[in-house]
């Protein structure tokens, strides 16, 4: 009986975080409509939203965090104003070079997607704070080197 | 004085008790035997009421007393005698036993104990200008006291000759604000300009129905030469 009921029970249970662990970087944007100053370290990012709506016209990072998160595992960051953003690593680093994230944000539910290592994948969220400024991430993953080599790649230190 | 200050198998009326008597700090009792005292010894009356007379002065006495403060020096031979008790020593033979190690640390402890009281009371009825550094000594010269916050620091490295300083890669920094301030240690998460994943770097895998888009939002929103994006927010 209880051989034959494993199988099912492994294919059930939830994802098991064996794998080295993901490093998750999260930059937090705030776009403006009315202050024009933009971040050097966001010009593609300004450019990619502007796009979208030409209002945008400021982009400032109002924090950057990182976690490393085990595969099948979560975390929450918080973003402004008691707003969230949940990413939980749903797969590590396949044969095509992408790790694949699921996300949980303002106006964002459950969106699972695939991202080449060390790119950013921007998400604008629906939210604005009181100030009116709209929230926008940007969310890039790798495999955690921790104490495995030094520096930012491909920037240099 | 025909009332003596201490018992006497004559008189055994302790005189403490007639000024606690006065000062009304007594249970029922000891209240009970000491006016049957007075009773038996008429004389004591003058003695009581010169109690009571300098029981309101004694209470603003107390009122304005305050306990000595250690100085400086006082301070430093306690601490000094405290981090000896908890800094770590060679183990020996003899010393290895529990009881043992105990009563050393029981010892030392005494000692720095005794040395502080003997510190306290022949430095604190200084006047508080003598308090200041530097404390003048019995030649002449002057003895430079160690400043609280020296002693503290002492206290606190115990155990370290150097302070260990963490580098960049003993520290992960998981959230850094929007600052224009240098991190005094560690690798600060933002590069310096962000890349963008082209269209060929991202696939999108799985939305779940969510009644945040009932219209279809949001989806990756591509453009030739464009970074693809999610583009969640509601134009205004």
């Amino acid at each position: 009986m209880m051989p034959a009921l494993l199988p099912a029970i492994l294919l059930l249970s939830p994802a098991c975080p064996t794998d080295d662990p993901v490093r998750v970087t999260v930059v937090i944007v705030l776009a403006s409509e009315t202050d024009k100053k933009v971040d050097r370290a966001l010009v593609n990012l300004a450019k990619a939203v502007q796009n979208r709506d030409p209002k945008l016209v400021g982009f400032r990072v109002h924090a950057t965090a990182e976690k490393s998160i085990a595969v099948g595992a979560s975390a929450t960051i918080a973003l402004v104003e008691k707003q969230e953003l949940k990413v939980t690593v749903t797969r590590p680093k396949g044969e095509d070079g992408r790790i694949a994230l699921t996300l949980s944000a303002p106006g964002v539910d459950f969106v699972t997607y695939g991202c080449a290592c060390d790119k950013f994948f921007p998400i604008a969220t629906d939210y604005r704070t009181k100030k009116g400024e709209l929230v926008v991430v940007a969310i890039m993953a790798k495999p955690c080197t921790l104490g495995k080599k030094k520096g930012w790649f491909p920037w240099p230190e | 004085m025909t009332t003596p200050d201490t018992p006497t198998p004559d008189d055994p009326f302790p005189r403490e008790l007639l000024a606690a008597y006065a000062d009304g700090e007594l249970d029922a009792p000891a209240r009970a035997a000491v006016e049957r005292w007075l009773a038996d010894h008429p004389e004591a009356a003058p003695e009581l009421q010169a109690q009571r007379d300098l029981s309101p002065a004694n209470a603003g006495l107390w009122e304005r007393a305050e306990p000595p403060e250690p100085s400086p020096v006082a301070w430093a031979c306690v601490r000094r005698g405290i981090a000896a008790a908890l800094a770590p020593s060679e183990p020996t033979p003899a010393a290895r036993g529990g009881w043992r190690n105990a009563a050393w640390a029981a010892a030392a402890v005494a000692v720095a104990g005794v040395a502080a009281a003997a510190a306290w009371v022949f430095l604190a009825p200084a006047p508080p200008a003598d308090r200041a550094d530097p404390i003048p000594t019995a030649n002449g010269g002057a003895e430079v006291a160690p400043h609280p916050r020296a002693v503290e620091e002492e206290v606190l490295v115990a155990g370290f000759a150097v302070l260990p300083i963490a580098t960049d890669e003993d520290v992960i920094l998981e959230r850094v604000p929007a600052t224009e301030a240098l991190l005094p240690v560690g690798r600060h998460p933002l590069p310096p300009v962000l890349l963008l994943a082209s269209a060929d770097d991202v696939e999108l895998e799985e939305v779940a129905p969510s009644p945040l888009w009932p219209t279809g939002m949001p989806k990756i929103m591509t453009a030739p030469g464009d970074a693809p994006m999610i583009y969640a927010a509601k134009p205004r």
